[in-house]
């Protein structure tokens, strides 16, 4: 018994050691800061393969990644991809290049050879089969097991730099002084000329031949003898004759007024320098991590088990920095002139999110991982109580409701500090002014005394659409065409709504009603306040305090009914378990839309009616927010789609490829 | 410097908007749920405007033109609120006030025009705007005037015309086919949404009228004033030309 357990286990070892090596998250690189995971064993346990394979047939799609793919009806499934394992997807920004990457599982590589290699050249680059793109910075390679994708794009603003210029014996950028004198309304223009973002993929076709003769002749393999990092710079190659040619070009006499021509030479051949880096870095890195050299993505992050039903996963690792890359930092700093910007901590040490089908159910699900002074400060900030007596007003028949609480003391407290770690590295040397005026905040606001007045909860609740009756302006003639103005009503359709909020302090809402009261703008009827309609607005709003509660609504029935404690209704139990334990809320009642079109009049275009009309099918729409829970803060977004396919996956892919065949 | 500061500005706010555009896809549907029920917004304008024109026997006159739009004012409420829709910016109450003001003063400068008066009203949506004219060559010096400040060919598809030795009132007219292009752009519903929009020409005399050659215009019991109302949408279309030869008598 006991040598049977033990060779059972050993059995089930092996399997989960076979499995664990099958996947390809030990071959996503540890520097990778986006990260993709798409669970296809989900996708199409909730899809048909066939059904995917036909739309994209139908759309153009497969043509124009295969032309072996032209007619055949079945190319996802003959394609060689293991469906069974996870694909991935991760992209990694430094200063210099931002790499993309993808490892796709594959169950038969000479299928898929022979889908992607049609009509393409395959070279063999360290033993692998591999098919590069025309400027070589996209490389596939492939093993009986793996496709391995790895791309670079390089970073313009640091090629730019003098010295890594002279490093590279980058040529120098074309003189401003070419620049057309644009009239000043052209400004926007002219930047747009002067750092093109794609251009060397636009513009290469044009121009190709003469550059390439020149990037052809930049021999840097020598240099390149590093294979790892990726920050590793080689001596300066020496190559004259491109210098030469560029110069010749950039003094001709006849281009010296041309600025857009001159650019475009200037950015061909120094892009066409800067690919053959990027090919070389690409290779290296290639080999790195088809050999596991490099360090692994699943050993630096906890990655957990991804379950049945979610269908993609994305994780965004040191957010802060990701953020950065993607702010034009250099151009605000040249332009205020100060040096390099210093590094921004928002206090997010990491964002994920989730897709996911529950059913007819999809959510997508997002965490975003605080570090311990902003997880202090969103958890005071998040940690008010929805008031109870707000609930019973959340009904099933309500159109919707929002909900929002926020403990506005710690709010009032926390904000100068949150405000400062945003804005205080973003202006560099001038962030004392950003100290000051956080302080300033501090100072003049007594947290305390507009905790008193707004305690944070508020529910809003749409209870739907409302008849008011509106007066206008209209003219009557008599039989010689004289005429005078006279009003007349009509019915429209308003928003029903009330908005309720806790006060431990009233008096200054009272106060603002006493003064409308003397003023004749307000009317006091009964206890409840009808307030000032604005400017052509159908909407009479009516205001109520009452128990500490200070109620703002469209219905001065129901206000009365508060007033006079005979509002009695149940809660719908779902509504009121979000409204109280959530943070924030969002919810819409969407099978009530298309009865909503229908009273206020709303034509509807033939091709949408289907469509809205299907609306009344539709579960809730919901958004929320938990707030805060150990240094997590997450938010969760769900619709319930109609049955018809079986799941949400199902359903949508459906709309999409009625969408796209209409 | 300032060209740099531009620049960055214009990438900050490139990236801001690519944030912004991510956002959104988060919560698209509940946007296109919203953005379907704002539609309604601009739907229906109902409004009237009202051209009242009264010419005397020596060929002075005066005019009031008046823009109601209070049937609408709680969807033009709404819209104010926004800043722009459909891509279109939308005009608050200064831009509005200043425009008027630039108007009044073009119709004080323009020779044979005097009594320049004006009201806006922001409760109802009612606009009006009169003056008096010393001939029918002042009226349409005005036009003119306007349709450079407007940039619109106001003059070049409406003027007067008044011979008051034969007695012959004329109003000349030709369907915009900038206004007609632009509303053929518009979807059926779209285009629904003008149905209740009506557009009124009151011409009134010291003397009767014979005859007049539109044959949609209605003369009033004392002979005196004609009066044409026809929908706004099928004016822009073309299907109704406001062209008019009104005959006195002698």
């Amino acid at each position: 018994m006991k040598i049977k357990t033990i060779l059972t286990t050993l059995v089930l070892l092996q399997t989960i050691i076979y499995v664990q090596a099958q996947d390809l998250i030990h071959k996503v690189p540890a520097e990778a800061n986006v990260l993709v995971t798409i669970n296809t064993k989900a996708v199409f346990k909730h899809l048909d393969i066939a059904d995917v394979d036909a739309f994209f047939q139908k759309v153009g799609i497969l043509d124009s990644i295969s032309t072996a793919s032209s007619g055949s009806t079945n190319w996802m499934q003959d394609s060689g991809i293991d469906y069974d394992s996870k694909a991935y997807f991760y992209m990694q920004s430094t200063d210099s290049v931002q790499f993309f990457g993808s490892l796709i599982p594959l169950m038969d590589a000479y299928n898929f050879e022979k889908v992607v290699g049609a009509n393409r050249t395959i070279e063999t680059v360290n033993g692998l089969k591999s098919i590069y793109n025309r400027d070589r910075t996209i490389r596939l390679s492939w093993d009986d097991n793996t496709a391995y994708v790895l791309g670079a794009n390089f970073v313009e603003y640091y090629f730019e730099m003098p010295e890594i210029r002279e490093r590279y014996g980058l040529p120098e950028p074309v003189n401003q002084d070419f620049t057309y004198d644009y009239p000043a309304e052209y400004d926007d223009y002219v930047y747009e000329v002067v750092t093109p973002a794609d251009s060397v993929y636009t513009e290469y076709d044009d121009w190709v031949t003469d550059t390439v003769k020149v990037a052809d002749d930049w021999n840097m393999e020598a240099e390149l003898s590093d294979t790892s990092n990726i920050e590793f710079v080689p001596a300066p190659p020496i190559w004259s004759d491109a210098y030469d040619e560029v110069d010749s070009i950039l003094a001709q006499d006849e281009y010296a007024d041309d600025y857009y021509l001159n650019y475009r030479l200037y950015t061909a051949s120094r892009d066409s320098m800067i690919h053959i880096l990027m090919n070389q870095w690409i290779d290296i890195r290639m080999e790195g991590i088809i050999s596991g050299k490099l360090d692994s993505y699943a050993k630096q992050y906890k990655i957990g088990k991804m379950a049945d039903d979610v269908i993609a996963d994305l994780r965004l690792q040191d957010f802060g920095a990701l953020y950065q890359s993607y702010l034009p930092a250099h151009l605000l700093y040249s332009a205020i002139g100060m040096g390099r910007m210093p590094k921004m901590n928002y206090g997010v040490e990491m964002v994920s999110g989730q897709l996911v089908v529950q059913g007819k159910k999809l959510l997508i699900r997002g965490d975003a991982s605080l570090d311990k002074e902003m997880s202090r400060y969103l958890k005071a900030i998040y940690s008010k109580k929805m008031n109870r007596k707000f609930l019973p007003h959340l009904n099933g028949d309500i159109l919707g409701f929002m909900s929002f609480k926020m403990d506005t003391e710690s709010y009032i407290k926390y904000m100068p500090q949150i405000f400062q770690r945003y804005y205080g590295p973003m202006v560099g040397k001038y962030d004392k002014y950003v100290d000051i005026v956080a302080l300033f905040f501090d100072i003049i606001l007594d947290e305390k005394a507009i905790a008193k007045v707004f305690k944070g909860d508020n529910l809003l609740v749409l209870h739907g659409i409302t008849p008011v009756e509106v007066s206008y302006t209209d003219y009557v003639y008599d039989e010689d065409y004289n005429y005078e103005e006279v009003e007349k009503t009509k019915i429209e359709q308003a928003p029903d709504f009330l908005w309720m909020f806790s006060s431990d302090d009233t008096r200054i809402f009272e106060n603002l009603l006493e003064a409308g009261e003397s003023e004749l703008k307000v009317d006091n009827v009964d206890g409840v306040y009808n307030l000032p309609q604005s400017y052509g607005s159908a909407l009479q709003l009516h205001l109520l305090i009452k128990d500490g509660i200070v109620y703002v609504g469209t219905n001065q029935a129901k206000l009365q009914e508060i007033k006079m404690n005979k509002f009695r209704q149940k809660g719908h139990k779902a509504y009121m378990n979000i409204a109280n334990k959530d943070a924030f809320s969002v919810v819409f009642n969407t099978k009530r839309a298309p009865e909503l079109f229908d009273r206020m009049g709303i034509p509807v275009a033939q091709s949408m009616r289907s469509t809205i009309e299907e609306l009344g099918q539709y579960g809730d729409f919901v958004l929320r927010s938990s707030g805060v829970k150990r240094n997590k803060i997450s938010a969760e977004l769900s619709v319930d789609f109609p049955d018809r396919k079986g799941n949400a996956l199902a359903f949508l892919f459906g709309l999409m490829s009625e969408l796209v065949i209409k | 410097m300032l060209r740099n500061i531009n620049h960055t500005l214009v990438q900050i706010l490139m990236r801001t908007r690519q944030n912004l555009l991510h956002m959104k896809r988060t919560i698209g549907y509940f946007v296109r749920m919203l953005t379907l029920l704002s539609f309604t917004l601009s739907l229906s304008a109902c409004f009237d405007i009202v051209e009242d024109v009264t010419v005397h026997n020596n060929g002075t006159g005066f005019i009031k033109a008046t823009m109601n739009m209070s049937k609408s004012k709680t969807k033009i409420a709404s819209l104010m609120q926004l800043d722009k829709v459909d891509g279109m910016k939308v005009p608050k109450q200064a831009d509005v006030r200043r425009e008027m003001n630039n108007v009044i003063s073009i119709l004080q400068k323009t020779p044979g025009i005097s009594n320049v008066q004006h009201s806006l009203d922001f409760n109802n949506f009612v606009g009006t705007l009169s003056c008096e004219f010393s001939s029918v060559a002042a009226l349409n010096a005005f036009t003119s005037a306007l349709s450079k400040r407007l940039e619109v060919n106001i003059s070049g598809y409406s003027n007067y015309t008044f011979n008051s030795g034969s007695g012959v009132f004329e109003r000349r007219f030709k369907p915009s086919p900038e206004a007609r292009k632009k509303l053929e752009s518009l979807s059926p519903e779209s285009k629904k949404s003008f149905d209740n929009a009506y557009y009124s020409a009151i011409y009134r005399f010291d003397k009767p009228i014979r005859s007049v050659s539109n044959a949609q215009a209605k003369i009033s019991s004392n002979k005196k004033a004609v009066m044409l109302k026809v929908p706004a949408l099928q004016v822009v279309e073309g299907q109704i030309n406001l062209s008019n030869n009104i005959q006195l008598s002698n």
